[in-house]
């Protein structure tokens, strides 16, 4: 390695490092408050691994303060609900305005395009009042229903269905099949990578979203991670920061875990659906 | 049947689910947006009045909604120029070099994916004023301490450099996307050509091909930051005296703990023409790029 | 598209052919019933398939990509038609497979799909994702997939164009072969004129959304009844000159330009020879020389500003480029049609120089 090319390295790693130190600071200090003792957190001296362990003592305050597993439990179920039904209405819609021709296409594809634009934060009011009026508000359903048609999700699809040679929808006619086992047994196998992206993006919303459920939900038996870990601080008073941190440590472990193990598919995801 | 007939059939009937959904959840609640902001309506009502343009001249006069509005816009005008700039900056010396690529990219795309809710907690933890990390930084470094989030001079701030560290990740992303889409003989071809200074490379290559990339980071940056909500409800509540109120904490403080939702429908109209009006740069400028190219 | 009247014969081997955009494709999927004519009737088997469905018209497809299913085995693509045909609804689910019905309706299909792959010897390939196989394997795939369901008769639509030149000549023996030996009829639609001369028993040549001709490829080659036909047909193309036809049927390739009988004259490279510019009716400099190696082509520029070419025989004598040489054709072989392209019939002679 030459001289030069050895400090431009060396600029590069530093700079690198200094934003990683950045990105990675608050997940250090959750971390690292997780397992300490309530004297070390309080104490003026910064020290990143405790002289006493307490993790232990925090985790298990964690979970007998608040029904931790059964927010994480109510995350699994509510963002597993929406990908499920987003799959099941996007697809066939996806496939319609990709490859049919019927009346009134151009106007539904105009539509999506028009909705890609307003984010639903603005119709929550609406929604609220429609949940109201039929008693949905407090449910699992006032979680999932209004997220079972993605716009999105049609639009990407429909996006990825578009690239599909229309010779293999034609020869899965030949082969005698209807339209509908098209969309699930050629077109569905066929958008495995779009409906991964998509999958990355449906359930990294919905696990993270905070305005929805606040607005949807008030019972905690259907209280979803973020909701969770906010009652849990309010419950303590912000004052018992070791538990509060290892609940926060529990809530946000089950994304990274899966994002650490496959990093790849989660970034690519992403970029995937960033740039529509 | 005839084959046009019959695809009609299956299209219509292959979209009929989506279709129903989207009037319920979509169409209805976006059209009764627009009829509530001109009512008088209060959850609960029995009946309603329409009063015409009262809500907006409501709001025109409330020093709170144009505190909200501006805060927005600040806190978007800090959080899009620094996002984008780390952003870029991370991904323009990730592709830089060859080790240690995707220990950087994953560190910095953590908070991307990490719930802002639980995470905003942990930054509260860290700005707390006696014994939080910045602070004892600060003061072992000898700078003065402040109370970052109930200073009302400096709160919306810190939640825009919150808001920069949740986001530039997502954005580095975007940006090496565009780089790898840049061919690697174009350098090679500058290098031959004399520009030997990579600031060169980059004025002469990097950033005009990047430059589409980079329109479109902007207005998704600047979208995501209009509807900054969970650090602003999770950690200031709007203050201190206002310092912190923004358009989306404004919708839901009106809608959903007053429950005036009438007006909460005028502010909502507010929010919709400013995430469409920069929706809607987007296509301007995708017209100029087409007309250059 | 407009007059389309085709009537193919049961077990014949037919060729659409002709430029790409000539409609060609659409025909053949209008045969299919992927797409619907806007006016006029199919006809199979003296039935109107009109209002049939593609997958109930019986007839099967060989896509120009192959359209194999990208997830499935190439035993599994194979057996998709019959699959979908035989097995109903809850047969073909996850449940399904449990059902003894299925069961054996599924071996019954693993059989077939077994006899078909051994006939196209691509046994080997049968476990194998059509990813990690070489176009001339997913050719047979998709050859394989239409013969399982034993159609009444094959669509092709330029099954060959994927593939390398090699790999092209030797498919198109097997797929003639393939035709003798099942006799079902074969429509092929290809671009290629080679194709379409080496593998069919009659051709249609289309082009503009109209069939022109419908003949034995000797007939095509020897007997063009229009000028894009003979221009179309034939490698090197067809040498074509404007000329007159003066009384007793006299062509004339020295003309004033205010002659109102006016004609195209044409003929085949190899119904010409060079010769000694006296007595020749043409006559022009050797421009370029093509060495095939079986053949010669002397490309020559004549004093009108025409390029024709001449084949000459490799072991006779080699003109030089530059050569000022004379044409002489075959007059017997002498294709005249009219300024509408048509032919004109009538036997030739051809004007002597001054």
């Amino acid at each position: 390695m030459t001289a030069r090319s050895f400090v431009s390295s060396a600029l590069r790693h530093t700079a690198l490092l200094l934003i990683a130190a950045f990105a990675l600071l608050p997940f250090a200090v959750m971390v690292s408050t997780s397992i300490k003792p309530a004297d070390e957190i309080f104490s003026e001296t910064l020290r990143w691994w405790p002289q006493k362990l307490a993790v232990i003592e925090n985790y298990t305050e964690a979970f007998s303060a608040a029904p931790l597993m059964l927010y994480l439990m109510n995350g699994v179920v509510v963002t597993a609900a929406i990908f499920f039904l987003q799959v099941l209405v996007t697809l066939p819609a996806a496939y319609a305005l990709a490859k049919l021709h019927f009346f009134g296409r151009r106007l539904a594809f105009g539509f999506v395009l028009f909705c890609l634009l307003i984010p639903y934060q603005a119709i929550a009011v609406p929604l609220f009042i429609l949940l109201y009026y039929v008693g949905l508000l407090d449910s699992y359903s006032a979680l999932v229903l209004p997220f079972t048609i993605s716009v999105f999700g049609i639009f990407l699809m429909r996006q990825f269905f578009m690239g599909v040679p229309d010779d293999l929808v034609d020869a899965a006619r030949m082969d005698g099949m209807s339209e509908l086992s098209i969309v699930w047994r050629v077109m569905l196998p066929a958008a495995i990578p779009a409906l991964t992206a998509f999958g990355v993006f449906s359930i990294v919303t919905h696990w993270n979203d905070y305005f929805w459920p606040l607005v949807a939900v008030s019972s905690d038996k259907y209280f979803t991670p973020p909701l969770g870990v906010m009652a849990f601080r309010n419950a303590e008073a912000g004052n018992d920061f070791g538990p509060l941190m290892a609940a926060a440590t529990i809530i946000v472990a089950p994304l990274l875990c899966l994002f650490l193990l496959a990093q790849r598919r989660f970034i690519e995801g992403i970029a995937f659906t960033g740039i529509k | 049947m005839s084959l046009s007939a019959s695809q009609n059939r299956a299209g219509l009937a292959l979209i009929a689910p989506a279709s129903i959904l989207a009037i319920i959840f979509l169409i209805a609640p976006l059209s009764s947006i627009l009829v509530l902001a001109f009512t008088d309506y209060q959850l609960g009502d029995r009946s309603l009045r329409f009063i015409g343009f009262e809500n907006f001249q409501a709001l025109i006069d409330d020093p709170v909604f144009w505190k909200s509005l501006s805060n927005t816009l600040i806190y978007s005008a800090v959080v899009v120029p620094g996002s984008m700039l780390l952003g870029l900056v991370s991904a323009l010396l990730i592709d830089a070099g060859t080790s240690l690529r995707s220990f950087y990219r994953t560190a910095f795309f953590m908070p991307v994916m990490a719930s802002l809710l639980a995470m905003a907690i942990v930054w509260e933890f860290m700005l707390h004023p006696s014994f939080g990390i910045v602070n004892t930084t600060a003061k072992a470094l000898g700078f003065a301490s402040h109370n970052w989030l109930k200073d009302g001079d400096i709160a919306l701030y810190v939640l825009a450099v919150i808001g920069i560290w949740q986001s530039f990740g997502f954005n580095m992303v975007l940006f090496m996307a565009g780089l790898s889409a840049i061919p690697r003989d174009l350098y090679d071809a500058a290098e031959l050509d004399g520009t030997p200074h990579a600031w060169e490379r980059f004025k002469l290559i990097t950033w005009p091909l990047l430059a589409p990339v980079a329109v479109f980071v902007a207005i998704t940056s600047a979208i995501r930051s209009f509807q900054v909500f969970d650090t602003v409800h999770a950690l200031t509540q709007g203050g201190p005296n206002k310092a912190t109120e923004v358009l989306l904490y404004t919708i839901y403080a009106e809608g959903f703990e007053f429950f005036r939702s009438s007006h909460a429908a005028a502010i909502t109209i507010v929010f919709i023409l400013l995430v469409v009006s920069v929706s809607l740069l987007r296509f301007v400028s995708l017209k100029k790029n087409g007309e250059g190219a | 598209m407009k007059r389309i009247d085709l009537d193919i014969r049961d077990g014949e081997f037919i060729s659409l052919v002709g430029p790409s955009g000539c409609g060609k494709s659409t025909l053949l999927r209008i045969i299919s019933g992927l797409e619907q004519q806007s006016g006029g009737s199919i006809l199979l088997d003296g039935a109107t398939v009109d209002r049939i469905r593609p997958r109930d018209r019986d007839l099967a497809m060989v896509f120009q990509s192959y359209a194999l299913y990208p997830h499935l085995t190439v035993a599994e693509n194979i057996a998709v038609p019959l699959v979908m045909r035989r097995l109903n609804t809850t047969e073909r689910s996850l449940l399904g497979t449990l059902l003894p019905s299925a069961k054996a309706k599924r071996k019954e299909i693993a059989g077939e799909v077994g006899r078909v792959c051994d006939a196209l010897s691509i046994s080997m390939l049968k476990d194998r994702k059509p990813a990690s196989l070489s176009g001339g394997q997913r050719q047979r795939v998709a050859l394989a997939r239409a013969m399982v369901r034993k159609p009444s008769a094959f669509l092709m639509d330029e099954p060959l164009s994927n593939l390398d030149a090699k790999m092209r000549v030797q498919a198109r023996g097997e797929i003639a072969a393939l035709h003798r030996q099942l006799g079902s009829t074969f429509i092929y639609v290809t671009h290629d004129q080679a194709e379409a001369m080496t593998m069919s028993d009659r051709i249609a040549v289309m082009m503009g959304g109209e069939i022109l001709q419908v003949d034995t490829p000797d007939q095509i080659y020897q007997m063009p009844l229009d000028l894009r036909v003979a221009e179309f047909i034939g490698s090197p193309k067809i040498n074509v000159l404007q000329a007159a036809l003066t009384e007793g049927d006299v062509l004339s390739f020295t003309f004033a330009d205010t002659a109102n009988n006016r004609v195209q004259a044409a003929f085949r490279p190899e119904a010409a020879r060079l010769a000694g510019i006296a007595n020749a009716p043409l006559a022009g400099v050797i421009h370029h020389i093509e060495n095939l190696g079986a053949d010669l082509f002397v490309q020559v520029m004549t004093a009108g500003g025409n390029l024709v070419v001449v084949r000459c025989d490799p072991g006779g004598i080699r003109p030089a480029i530059g050569d000022k040489v004379g044409i002489v054709m075959d007059e017997a072989r002498l294709h005249v049609f009219g300024t509408d392209n048509r032919r004109i019939e009538g036997s030739y002679r051809l004007e002597a120089p001054l």
